[in-house]
């Protein structure tokens, strides 16, 4: 298989990389947005240059023979097994955001010959996890994801792998139709380290419907997701953000939130522990567009740094253009709060406890808001294990 | 004696705060410090507990015939010395009742007993948040998150029913309570009052001096012991304020 070192190419090069027919849009927006580098806000304290000078091979999904599971399985890109009545199916093309701020949103789109297009047209709850086998692999792929008919579905969606050096992109397309609900938790745990991820995703949430995003990432690894958001009339949008990572972790999370019409509602939490060397980069924009009159969108970033060396990078942003509507953001960083730990202590729970039990606690206020109980105890376990790895270096 | 502060010295970042300080807290007494604003009262209450901010630059601290000046806050806790807090911090995530269990635990341990189960423990917290007038919703509720003043000084003394201390500081534990919950809090205090049990009471006032009647009244100023009396001294001190014990001295 050739080897392939996409910062090394031009956007020609690139763009013959792909099998799909139409390319204009997406020549026109590369050529608007630039290839990405650190030159690019949402790439500037993530090393995409890095990641994208690697030589990897390139590897595309197949149309694999699927079995009947609980949970959808998609390894290295093809579904490999899926429970009985979801509705499944491969498409070459689909409808794509021609605004997204995202230069692999295009890139991967591009490469991504097939997409994993999943229907729901009643209320769901589905387990997805992607499996990850190949090393030295550049995996380019998608999922669609179409919630029409009023319908509550619920996605927790979980990574695994054992492989070394690969780069995968991924992403997602969602469009919940008026009146549906969508709920999409997404655990990016430990074993993540050994892949690079850059995730673009693009959800489209249209009239009177709401949109759940819950978003656990812990441990190490090289990810970025990079999220654009697009309310419409009186629709809602909560976003959940969890972070803890350590060791050398480069963890982002970049969601541009847009109000394009009336009386949309966004509220959008964030908490992060950084430990050891690692960084977390929250840059997140809600903007208010003149058409979206009567908004109310409140968002919050709080970040604990359990060491000297860890570094976070927090942007709330808010971009109004109208006076009509209700708005807050905020954000802090700092150590864990001494006299939290002084009031326990002061009771007889040792210091490594106390500060336990407070990063626990500061933890748990996002991780409670997954109402499925098995997959929060599930996160809940996850980030105590992770915490448990290691406690030597805390200040 | 329960408790014993010789030649004590301190500072809270360049400022000396308590300047020689010397009192003896006899067992099975109580104890009130009163003293103007700025006389070093709460920073005494710190330095027995151990807090962070307090700097010993001199003298002694004996609880029960062993030094406590260098011991860690959790080590002199699980010894049974308890301070309730003047504004207790929020806590968020933790639940009331997951802290508690964690504190009583840990006392037991360091006793060498066994440790509550969750249902032993919630049995017992319940009849002491019953007895204080403490909803039972607020131990699953995150520790002091959201508490009115009255709640907060209430949950204090649950703590202090439930960790059964010996030597127990109120720093202005009457401070911003309305009559019921100041009632609550002073049947809490006398419920655990034995002739093992020493209590040391700083206020501002003589309301919960009406409620828990102290043995003796210490008046501090200006980081010392600058008068010792019985309960007389207060009648005094509410009449004609700390001026007439500046005349004294």
């Amino acid at each position: 298989m050739r080897k392939l070192s996409l910062s090394k190419m031009d956007l020609d090069s690139i763009l013959n990389l792909s099998k799909k027919k139409k390319r204009d849009i997406f020549k026109k927006r590369l050529k608007e947005l630039n290839l990405p580098s650190k030159k690019s806000e949402h790439y500037r304290y993530f090393d995409i240059s890095h990641l994208l000078s690697k030589p990897y091979s390139l590897y595309l999904p197949i149309v694999k023979e699927t079995k009947e599971s609980d949970e959808l399985i998609i390894e290295d890109g093809s579904i490999i097994s899926l429970p009985k009545g979801v509705k499944i199916d491969v498409v070459n093309e689909i409808e794509i955001d021609k605004e997204h701020f995202d230069q692999i949103y295009y890139i991967n789109h591009l490469l991504s010959q097939n997409v994993i297009k999943l229907t729901f047209d009643r209320d769901c709850e589905l387990k997805v996890i992607h499996r990850f086998s190949k090393d030295d692999i550049l995996l380019p792929y998608r999922l669609k994801i179409d919630v029409t008919n009023r319908a509550d579905v619920k996605i927790y969606e979980y990574f695994e792998d054992s492989v070394k050096e690969s780069l995968i992109f991924y992403g997602l397309d969602i469009d919940i139709e008026s009146g549906s609900n969508f709920e999409w938790v997404r655990i990016q745990d430990e074993f993540s380290k050994s892949y690079s991820m850059v995730a673009s995703h693009f959800i489209k949430v249209r009239e009177s419907s709401k949109f759940n995003l819950k978003t656990f990432d812990i441990g190490e690894g090289k990810i970025c997701h990079n999220t654009k958001i697009d309310l419409f009339k009186d629709s809602k949008c909560n976003a959940n953000h969890l972070v803890y990572v350590d060791n050398e972790a480069i963890r982002a999370n970049n969601i541009k939130i847009n109000h394009k019409d009336r009386n949309g509602k966004t509220n959008q939490n964030a908490r992060h522990v950084l430990k050891d060397r690692s960084t977390a980069i929250f840059d997140a924009l809600i903007k208010v567009e003149n058409s979206g009159a009567k908004a109310i969108t409140h968002q919050n970033n709080r970040s604990i740094l359990l060491n000297d060396k860890a570094y976070m990078v927090s942007k709330p942003q808010l971009e109004i253009y109208i006076d009509d509507l209700e708005a807050s953001h905020g954000s802090t960083t700092g150590q864990i709060d001494k006299d939290e730990i002084f009031y326990l202590r002061s009771r007889g729970i040792n210091e490594k406890e106390a500060k336990k039990m407070i990063i626990l606690g500061f933890m748990k206020e996002i991780i409670e808001e997954v109402q499925n109980e098995a997959i929060r105890d599930d996160i809940m376990n996850r980030f105590e294990k992770i915490y448990n790895r290691d406690t030597r270096d805390l200040k | 004696m329960m408790l014993e502060i010789k030649n004590l010295k301190n500072r809270i970042g360049k400022k000396e705060i308590l300047k020689g300080l010397n009192l003896n807290l006899e067992k099975g007494r109580v104890h009130a410090i009163m003293g103007p604003n700025g006389a070093g009262k709460s920073t005494l209450s710190k330095t027995i507990v151990g807090h962070y901010d307090v700097k010993v630059t001199d003298g002694d601290i004996i609880y029960k015939g062993e030094s406590i000046v260098n011991m860690k806050p959790e080590d002199r806790a699980l010894r049974g010395i308890f301070m309730s807090f003047q504004n207790p911090v929020e806590v968020p995530g933790v639940t009331n009742a997951y802290f508690l269990r964690t504190a009583v635990n840990a006392k037991r341990e360091f006793e060498g007993k066994e440790p509550l189960n969750p249902a032993q423990f919630l049995k017992l917290a319940r009849e002491y948040a019953e007895f204080l007038g403490i909803k039972p919703e607020m131990l699953n509720r995150s520790l002091n998150v959201g508490f009115s003043g009255g709640e907060k000084k209430r949950n204090e003394i649950l703590q202090m029913l439930l960790l059964d201390p010996d030597l127990i500081i109120l720093d202005e534990i009457d401070s911003g309570l309305d009559i019921d919950a100041l009632k609550a809090v002073s049947e809490g205090i006398n419920r655990i009052k034995s002739p093992d049990k020493t209590f040391l009471i700083i206020t501002h006032y003589s309301r919960i001096l009406e409620y828990v009647k102290p043995d003796f009244i210490h008046v501090l100023k200006d980081g010392r012991i600058v008068k010792t009396g019985g309960y007389e001294l207060v009648e005094i001190l509410e009449k004609e304020g700390y001026k007439a014990i500046e005349e004294e001295i």
